[in-house]
Parts: structure tokens; sequence; C-alpha cells
């Protein structure tokens, strides 16, 4: 097993998961509001804050005990088998959000930005930039999420501002209206969609500051983010937002100052930086397992292998609407991420402490 | 690898630049640039689309004179849905419709009365349309109305969106907008407004007029209210920015204020089962014009005097607005059943079924606070 390398500081690590939650964000589509009312979207986040903060506290106990090591690290100790199960589980799990981000941003530029043309060929363009960007590393990644969250995040206050004019308050809905329970199964929905509870959980011995203040800053951040962009979602267009494929980009377009009124164009480059730093820090870790438990080549040769196989998936869900909904299913996000954020940290948890004690016993 | 990254950049950039088929479809000229889009159905039951757009070939064989109206050409098609009549048009212009431009939707009578809801779907799925696109309704046909030319100038759907986009200075005018008919449709009651439109000719001169709002049960047509209703109907929409309103004095004078800023809080309580809803306008207005003659200097009292007939008369005119939405035409079209559903969700729940008779028994309760801001030149003496 290769020893993993390269550091990247608390700030800058969790700005490039808070643009990358972003992503899931402002990409966010209103199928999942079916069960419950508008108003209940901006309950959902602090069910969230509660859901995200349970989830990761074996993760959390985990990197206390030992905070040089990562998961797959502390999976090799047990067993080699077992940290190549666990290196297979983590693989899917990004592989699978990096081609299902990709497909989303097919599916926008295909439906909203070039309804009449063929977009293969930018989804293979945007796959190949984002390999570039994993080739380049995790600093430069890092780097870049930081110049361009300068410019995503006042792009986004921007846009929110502008629609202030147009909130109206009769557009809210009575909270709880069919209960408790279906704002609930959002929240989980939600938090299924939030890859970066994984990428943390792989990379917070890379982390260098105060990590798990960090964790609370993000997870408040992204949160509050949600809630707000709800809130202007709810109050601004009512009912028919659950009507719209991408209701924050339709917000967008409603969004105008002074002689500027197309204001969805910034939100169209938002989506493309945050999508960039995303697929680029997911097929960067894809490699970085591949490397460390499987390496046998040059770093390039995985990237390119991953690039391909990320093309071919996208090129085949592309084809049909019906295989995007099969591949956005909430259940596998759901069954991955619980997998591999709270299953196999718990799991090396329980087996560390049996050992230990039997350890204890024996002594 | 950088170089490598950098090749694909230029191949990929070259290709969508160079690509015949990209290059048709932005060439402006092989596109119809759809300005307007009136809708009505004929007796055969099938769709009357008319579409106003800019006639890009008459465009750029004209003179270089940018600052005139662009030349416009109107078409009408037929067909089973609106989708398949707007393509239609493509058979005989040769040109691809470009929906982004386009300004308003005008339906006709023969859809606000009958079949609303069957054509608003397109407007909602296809993506090249705005959702913040003017949406009214015509008091007879839309293809008059887009068909109608002036001299030889088509009286263009820009001018028509100008009218009505003017409720901001003027809230005699109702505006309406896809997305929030949109919203108020899959709300409920499915009750709304929006301004409606008609065709006037004088002296062989045609003009499009706001004449009113129209008010829609249930998405339809149900009855229309004048442009000076209409200014109440903005009051309780909270959607008065800055109109004109006159009224008596005692002394058979008439006063003009200059609304400046308006405020409508709107609530709801259940008291014995009944709703009570209380509408409280808070507003600002300068003094425009007392009719009578130069008026001696203003003292406080008289002042004082202006602001509470105004209050009085906006306070009686919001309340007959109100009597006539819920009691004569049945329309909750400012939403006030919505409120119930916000604030009083099991009331909601148990009456559901008959909003309807609910809103027409409940208690309304209007209370205007008018301050007077300015009164022009005048002295005023205390």
């Amino acid at each position: 097993m290769e020893k993993t390398k390269g550091k990247i500081s608390a700030f800058q690590f969790y700005v490039m998961l808070f643009l990358s939650r972003t992503l899931t964000t402002v990409t966010y589509l209103s199928s999942y509001t079916e069960n419950i009312r508008l108003s209940d979207m901006l309950i959902q986040p602090i069910f969230r804050i509660a859901i995200g903060t349970l989830i990761m506290l074996p993760v959390f106990r985990l990197y206390r005990k030992h905070r040089d090591k990562n998961i797959l690290e502390l999976a090799y100790e047990k067993s080699e088998k077992l940290a190549k199960v666990v290196s297979i589980v983590f693989i899917t799990y990004f592989f699978y959000f990096t081609v299902v981000t990709l497909a989303r941003l097919d599916l926008f530029a295909g439906t909203i930005v070039f309804p009449e043309t063929d977009v293969e060929y930018m989804l293979i363009f945007a796959i190949i930039l984002c390999c570039y960007g994993a080739y380049l590393g995790l600093e430069p990644l890092g780097r870049s999420s930081v110049i361009s969250a300068v410019l995503v995040i006042p792009a986004l206050i921007f846009i929110m501002l502008t629609l202030v004019k147009k909130v109206d308050f009769l557009n809210l809905t009575p909270i709880f209206y069919n209960g408790v329970l279906p704002v609930v199964k959002v929240a989980v929905d939600s938090v299924g969609q939030t890859v970066e509870y994984g990428i943390i959980a792989l990379m917070l011995p890379r982390v260098t500051g105060k990590w798990r203040k960090g964790y609370f800053i993000w997870l408040f951040a992204q949160v509050s983010l949600m809630a707000i962009m709800f809130f202007f979602a709810c109050t601004v267009m009512g009912n028919f937002a659950s009507t719209q494929l991408f209701p924050f980009h339709t917000m967008a377009s409603l969004a105008e100052f002074s002689m500027f009124t197309r204001l969805d164009a910034i939100f169209t480059s938002v989506w493309i930086m945050c999508a960039f730093i995303k697929a680029g820090l997911l097929i960067f870790l894809q490699t970085d397992i591949l490397i460390t438990y499987f390496g046998r080549f040059k770093r390039v040769y995985y990237i390119v292998a991953i690039g391909i196989l990320t093309i071919i998936a996208n090129l085949f869900i592309s084809q049909q609407v019906r295989w995007f909904n099969i591949a956005d299913n909430s259940i596998i996000k759901i069954f991955i991420t619980g997998l591999s954020v709270l299953i196999i940290p718990l799991f090396i948890l329980i087996t560390g402490r049996k050992g230990r004690e039997k350890c204890e016993k024996q002594s | 690898m950088r170089k490598a990254v950098i090749v694909l950049l230029v191949f990929f950039t070259a290709f969508y630049t160079f690509n015949s088929e990209e290059i048709y479809k932005k060439d402006i000229r092989n596109r119809l640039v759809i300005q307007g889009i009136g809708i009505d159905v004929e007796d055969d039951n099938k769709y009357s689309v008319t579409i106003q757009a800019i006639d890009t070939n008459a465009q750029s064989a004209s003179s270089s004179d940018s600052a005139s109206q662009p030349p416009l050409k109107a078409y009408k098609m037929q067909g089973d849905t609106i989708y398949t009549a707007l393509k239609s048009v493509t058979e005989t212009e040769g040109k691809i419709p470009l929906y982004s431009q386009n300004r308003i939707i005008i339906l006709g009578k023969s859809i606000t009365e009958e079949n609303m809801a069957d054509v608003i779907d397109f407007f909602v799925r296809d993506v090249e349309n705005s959702s913040s696109v003017y949406i009214a309704a015509a008091e007879k046909t839309a293809g008059e109305i887009l068909e109608a030319k002036n001299g030889q100038e088509y009286i263009s759907a820009r001018s028509i969106e100008t009218g009505i986009s003017s409720y901001e200075y003027d809230a005699r005018i109702f505006e309406l907008q896809l997305f929030d008919l949109i919203n108020r449709y899959n709300s409920g009651t499915k009750d709304f407004a929006m301004p409606l439109l008609s065709l006037k000719e004088e002296k062989g001169e045609k003009s499009v007029e706001i004449s009113g709002t129209a008010l829609f049960n249930s998405t339809k047509y149900r009855e229309k209210i004048s442009k000076d209703e209409t200014v109440f109907l903005n009051i309780l929409y909270d959607k008065l920015n800055n109109t004109a309103l006159s009224y008596d004095m005692d002394d058979n004078k008439k006063v003009s204020l200059n609304i400046v800023d308006s405020k409508t809080t709107r609530t709801v309580k259940i008291k014995n089962g009944q709703p009570v809803f209380k509408i409280k306008v808070k507003m600002e207005a300068d003094i425009s014009e007392i009719s009578g003659g130069v008026s001696s200097a203003m003292k406080d009292k008289d002042i004082e005097k202006i602001a509470l007939l105004g209050e009085k008369y906006i306070e009686k005119e919001t309340k007959n607005l109100i009597y006539s939405l819920y009691e004569e035409y049945n329309s909750d079209s400012v939403g006030l059943g919505r409120l119930i559903y916000i604030l009083h969700k099991d009331f909601y729940r148990k009456n559901e079924k008959n909003l309807d008779s609910v809103l027409q028994n409940s208690i309304y309760e209007v209370e205007v606070d008018l301050k007077i801001r300015r009164i022009g030149h005048e002295f005023i003496m205390g």
C-alpha cells in the first residue's frame, strides 16, 4: 500500500466542499418536493443539520483516535481484503456521484441552455476539463475553489437581493401540513445527495487546522444557503417552482437588476464552476484510491481510464431522460452514503474496540 | 497534459463555431423573432394561433434607422395543439420560431371562457418561453389585437407590453406574469385576475387599450372590473406602487392625490367558526390638485380633512370591491382564501370544498391609514 500524499488547509477543504454542495443545492430537482409543501422545504434544512451531525459521529470518533490515518488505512490495518472492499465501495460511491453530477449538467445544458443543440460534445469536453483538474491535484483544486467561491457567493447573494421585491408571503404554505414524517424523509434524501460526507470521511487526515470546527461551519453555511434559496424560491415563485425541472435556475431567470434582465446567465456560470470543482475532486479521489490500493501504473493512466468510463456512462444516460431518472435515484444515493459514511466507519470502530478488548483479556 | 487540454479546447470551440447546423440556427435571418402570441379557439375546436414577429428580411433590407420600430409581420396558423399550430409557421415562412423574445401572450375570449387550462402547458414546458412574459385576456379575439394595423404599421406587441408594465406607475393597470398565473392555477381555488385588452377604433385610427381587469374563477372568466376598480384590486394584492386617486370633498371640490407608497397587510382570525379578515392599508400621498380655483393657504386641519376623507373613500371602495369579488363574481382572485390555508390549516381542511361560500360569509374589516407627505408649492398655515 502506497501512503497517500498531499495536505490541504481546513479553510480550503471546506470551501471546496461548500462549492461542491452548492452545486447539488442549485441543481435541485423539484420532484423531491412531491410529498411536502413549499414551506416545509424551509424547515427541512434543520432536520438535515441533525441527521448530518448524527451520521458523522462514527467518523469523528474514529479520527479523534487515529488522526493520521484515513478509513481505508484503518481498514487495511485489520485486513488487506477489507481495505480492498472498502476501497471498491468508495470508488463506486465517488464514481456514481461523478456520473450523476455530470448527467445533471448534461440534462441542464440540453434542456435549458442549448435546447436545440447536441450537448454530447460539450459534456465530453467538460469531463476532460474535470480530469485535468483532478490531474493538477488537491492543492490546485483547493486554490481554484477559494477563487471560485469569491465569484460564486457574491453572485448568488446578488441574484437573491434582486428578488427581494418579488417576495410574496402569500405563497408560503402551512408548516407540517402533511405531518413531520414527509419532511424528515426529504431531509434524509437531502443527506443522501451529499457526497461531501463521504469526502470528509475519507479526507479528514489530510486536512490541517481546525477540521471539526470547520465541519460545523461548513454544515451550517451550506444548510443556511439551502434554506435561503428555498425561501426565495417559495415566496417568489410559489407553486410555479414545483412545475419546473430546475426551479432555482427559473428563479434566477426572474431576477432583474436595472437594465440587466438575464441573471440566469450568472447562475449558469455558478453551476459550471461548481461542477468543475466537484467532479474534479471526485475524480481525484477515485484516482487516489486506485493508486493507493491497486496501483501499478502512472496517475495519468488512471485519470484517463476514469474519464473514459465517465464519458461512456454519461453518453449512455444522456440518450433518454428515463435513464437519468434511474441513475439519479434517491434510494441508491441514501444506501451508498449510509454504507460509506455510517456503516463502514461504525464497523471499523466496533471491530477495533472488540479487537482491543480481546488483546486486553489475553494480556 | 496542459497542451493536450488546450488542443482539445481549440478543437471543441472550432467544432461549435463551424458546425453548419448550429450556424443555421444561430443566424437571426433564419429565425422568426416572435414578439406576441395570441390564442383563440375556432368553431371546429382547433386552436387558432396568431403571432406577431419581427420581419427579419424586411429589417435587413430597410433603412439603417435603428431607432424606429422594427418591421413586424403577423401570421395566423391553425392546429390541434398550440405547438403544432406554431410549428406550421416554418412551412409557410421557412424560418424557425424564436420564442425567447416573446413579450406577451394574449388569450382570446373563446379560451378564457372555456378551456384556459388546456393552453397553459406549452408555455410552461417550452424552455425558450420566458417565465416572466405578461399574460392578458382579449375582450374579443386575441387574433384581432395582434393583427391590428394603424395605417400601414402593426400595433406592436411591444407597445402592449409597455402599457401593461406601466402598472408600477399607474395602479389602474393590473399585471400578471406567466409564472404567477401558474402559481395561482396550482393553488387551491384556481382564481386569478389579468389585464383585459380591447381593440378601439376612432376616426379610422385603431388602438389597443387596457380596458380593465378580467376576473377568473376556477380558470374561467367571470367578470370585468373597470380600471378605477383595479386600483383597489392592486391595494388588496399589495401591488400598488404609485397611482393617481381622486375623490369628492364636502364643498363640491375634488381632490387628486398621487399615492407614492402603499403597504397592505392581510390577516385572518377565526371567530365563532367564521373567518374575520383584517386588511390594513398604510399609504403615503402627495396632494396633486384641488379643483375649484386656486385655494387659499392650507391649514393643518385641511390636510387632516383631506387625509380623513381619503381614508374613508379608500375604505369604502375597497369594501365594495371585496363585496363584488366574493358576492357577485365568486372569485377569490386576491387570494384571501389562501390566507386561511396558511394561517388556519385545520379550518381550511374542514372547509376546503366549500371555500367559496366560506369566503362569501366571512367578515372583512378594512382599515386605511393615509398620510399626506407633500402638498406641492402651496403655503401651509399652522
